[in-house]
C-alpha cells in the first residue's frame, strides 16, 4: 500500500505545480478514475475543474477530450459519424470517431446539452461502447467522463434526471479556495507566465493494477453492514426525504471507500473512509421532500445527519 | 495466510479461557451465597447448585457470542478496524488481505494476555470466595441456625394455597376456632416436644422401630382344620306350672307378679 500512496503522493504534487489547493475535488476524482467510474463535478465557473481533469489525464498518460456541451449539441457530435471518403478512386463511408473516443472525457456544462445528446454520452459511459448506424464500436479502455454542471444560470438548461445523475458515482462538489489559496492563484497566474508541462506519472497498466487492487481492499462485516444502512436509511428518512438512494449507492459506497482506504495508504476500508465517501455518492442520489427544503436544508445536511443517527 | 489464521485463533482461545475462568470465579461466588442463604434459613445448601449451574450456562452462552476481535481492538485501539477486517476476511487470500495480515502479525505479538486479564477483579472474587468459604464452614461447626425459617415459610405456602384448610390453619395460628380434624402446625405432629415427667425425675423415651422376626424354618404348608357345630342349649321356663297348682286361684296373682319382679332384679 506504501508503493500506491508514495504514487499518489507524486500526483498530487505534480498536480499542485498546475492546480493549487482543490485537494478534495482531485482526491475524489481520482477515486472515480480508481473504481472505473464517472464523477459528476458541480461547481461555480473558474473553480478549476476544466483544468484539473486536463492536468490529471496528463498525469495518467491517457487520451484526454473535451466536449463543449450546448444546446445545438448533437448525438453524432459526441458518438461521431460516417463521412464518404474517396479512397484508390471509389467512395466509401468510413466512420469518423467522435471525442467519445478518448480515455478520459470532460462533458462540461453537461446539463447545457439537450436530453437526447446527454442519453448518447450516458450510454457511452455506462456500456462503454458506441452504436452508430448499423456497427458498434468498443471504446478504448480506460474510459471516464467528468462531467461538470453549474449549480448556476439554470435557464436554457436540461437538467440531469435523477435515473442519469445516479449513473455517475461521484458527485463532486468543487468549493472556493481559501484566501492563501486565492493568494497563489493570483501569484501563479497573474505574473510572469510560466509553462508547466506535466510529467506521466500513472501509465495505462498501473491503472489497470490499480483497479483491480482497489476491489481486493478487505473490509470489515460491521463496516459494511454501516454502509448499507446508510444507504437504506436515506429510504427510511421520510421526513426529510421524498427519495433514497438505490442499491447502486451502497455498492457506490463501498467500492469508493476501497479507493479511498487505498489513497490513504491502508490495507483497510476504514469508518472514516465511509463517512467521507457518503457524501460525493449519495448528494446526488437522494431527493429531499418539501418540509427539508422549506427548512433550508441540503442534502449535504440530511446525509450529516444520517451519518449520526448511524454511527460506527 | 495460514500465521494469521491461528494468530486469530489463539486470540480467540486465550480469551475464551479468560471468559470462562472468570465466569467460573462469578458462578462459585454464586453457589457460596446461595448455599450461605439456605443454611442460615435451614435449607439443604446443595439445592444452590442448580441456580449456579444455570447462571454458568446463561453467561457462558452469553459470553461466547462476544466478538473475541473487538474486545482486543477496545484495548489495543492500534489495531482498530484492521484487526476485524482481516478477521472477517480471513478465508480470503490476495495480496492487499496478504500485506494487512503480515502488519497485524508483527502488531499482535505487542498484544498481552495479561492486558485481558483483569487482576485487581480477580482477586477480589477469590477473597470473597475465601470468605464466604469460612464463614460457611463456621456456621456448619456450630451449627448456628439463627433464622428458623420453616414455620415462617410453611405458612407462607399455606397463606398461598386456595383450600379452605388454609384459612382454618390460618384461624389456628391467630388462636381461633379448630376443627376436629385440624392439626396444629405450630409444633410438632406428635404433639409437645418435651420428655415425659414422672414426678420430678426426668425420664426420655426413645420409641424404636417394631420388629418383625420371621422364622423361615416355622413355615408350612397349611392344614386343614375341622371345625364342630356347637349351639347353645335351649332355656325353658316352666315354674309358672308348679306354683299355681296348689296357691289359691286369688293369691295366684300376687305370687306371679312377686316373681316377675324377681326375674326382672336378676336382668
Amino acid at each position: 500500500m506504501k508503493v500506491y500512496q508514495e504514487m499518489f503522493e507524486a500526483l498530487s504534487n505534480e498536480m499542485g505545480k498546475t492546480i493549487v489547493g482543490q485537494q478534495e475535488m482531485i482526491e475524489q476524482i481520482t477515486i472515480a478514475i480508481m473504481c472505473d467510474a464517472n464523477a459528476l463535478i458541480e461547481g461555480y465557473p473558474g473553480l478549476a475543474k476544466t483544468m484539473s481533469v486536463k492536468t490529471l489525464s496528463d498525469l495518467m498518460d491517457l487520451r484526454f477530450s473535451r466536449i463543449q456541451n450546448t444546446p445545438d449539441l448533437m448525438p453524432s457530435d459526441i458518438t461521431g459519424t460516417y463521412i464518404i471518403q474517396e479512397k484508390e478512386g471509389k467512395r466509401e463511408f468510413v466512420f469518423q470517431p467522435g471525442p467519445v473516443f478518448a480515455n478520459i472525457i470532460l462533458a462540461d456544462e453537461i446539463n447545457r446539452a439537450t436530453p437526447k445528446t446527454q442519453s448518447a454520452l450516458l450510454e457511452a459511459m455506462q456500456e462503454k461502447q458506441v452504436t452508430v448506424g448499423n456497427s458498434t464500436f468498443k471504446l478504448d479502455l480506460p474510459f471516464f467522463v467528468l462531467a461538470t454542471q453549474n449549480p448556476i444560470e439554470q435557464e436554457g438548461t436540461y437538467p440531469l434526471p435523477e435515473a442519469q445523475a445516479d449513473r455517475f458515482l461521484l458527485k463532486i462538489k468543487v468549493g472556493y479556495p481559501s484566501l492563501e489559496e486565492e493568494e497563489k492563484i493570483v501569484d501563479k497566474y497573474a505574473g510572469e507566465l510560466v509553462q508547466h508541462r506535466p510529467k506521466p506519472i500513472l501509465t495505462k497498466d498501473k491503472l489497470f493494477k490499480l483497479q483491480e487492487i482497489t476491489r481486493k481492499v478487505p473490509i470489515a462485516t460491521d463496516i459494511k453492514r454501516r454502509a448499507i444502512k446508510i444507504v437504506t436509511e436515506t429510504r427510511n428518512m421520510k421526513e426529510k426525504i421524498e427519495y433514497g438512494a438505490s442499491p447502486r449507492a451502497s455498492i457506490g459506497i463501498i467500492l469508493a471507500s476501497r479507493a479511498r482506504a487505498i489513497l490513504k495508504g491502508r490495507a483497510h476500508v476504514s469508518n472514516e473512509d465511509i463517512n467521507a465517501m457518503a457524501y460525493p455518492i449519495l448528494r446526488h442520489r437522494i431527493i429531499l421532500n418539501f418540509e427539508a427544503e422549506r427548512q433550508g436544508l441540503t442534502t449535504d445536511d440530511v446525509i450529516k445527519e444520517v451519518l449520526a443517527k448511524i454511527k460506527g | 495466510m495460514k500465521q494469521f489464521r491461528y494468530a486469530v485463533s489463539e486470540i480467540n482461545n486465550t480469551l475464551n479461557s479468560i471468559i470462562l475462568f472468570d465466569v467460573f470465579l462469578s458462578t462459585v461466588i454464586l453457589f457460596l451465597i446461595i448455599y450461605l442463604v439456605l443454611l442460615v434459613i435451614g435449607y439443604s445448601g446443595l439445592y444452590s447448585i442448580i441456580p449456579s449451574l444455570i447462571y454458568l450456562a446463561v453467561m457462558m452462552a452469553i459470553k461466547s457470542r462476544e466478538n473475541k476481535v473487538r474486545t482486543v481492538e477496545k484495548k489495543y485501539p492500534m489495531l482498530d478496524e484492521r484487526l476485524r477486517t482481516a478477521a472477517d476476511n480471513v478465508h480470503l487470500e490476495n495480496e492487499v488481505i496478504d500485506e494487512l495480515d503480515r502488519e497485524l502479525i508483527g502488531e499482535i505479538k505487542d498484544v498481552e494476555t495479561s492486558s485481558f486479564l483483569d487482576t485487581r477483579k480477580s482477586s477480589m472474587k477469590i477473597i470473597t470466595s475465601i470468605t464466604l468459604c469460612f464463614i460457611i464452614l463456621l456456621l456448619a461447626s456450630f451449627e448456628i441456625q439463627p433464622i428458623k425459617f420453616d414455620p415462617v415459610v410453611h405458612r407462607i405456602i399455606r397463606g398461598l394455597d386456595i383450600s379452605g384448610k388454609s384459612n382454618e390453619s390460618s384461624n389456628l395460628a391467630m388462636g381461633g376456632p379448630v376443627g376436629a380434624g385440624d392439626v396444629s402446625l405450630e409444633g410438632e405432629i406428635f404433639g409437645q416436644s418435651a420428655p415425659v415427667k414422672f414426678s420430678r425425675r426426668e425420664e426420655k423415651i426413645q420409641i424404636g422401630t417394631t420388629g418383625y422376626e420371621v422364622n423361615v424354618r416355622n413355615i408350612r404348608d397349611a392344614r386343614p382344620q375341622e371345625f364342630q357345630e356347637q349351639f347353645p342349649e335351649e332355656i325353658f321356663v316352666e315354674s309358672a306350672a308348679a306354683y299355681e297348682e296348689n296357691i289359691p286361684k286369688e293369691q295366684q296373682e300376687l305370687v306371679r307378679n312377686y316373681f316377675k319382679k324377681l326375674a326382672e332384679a336378676e336382668k
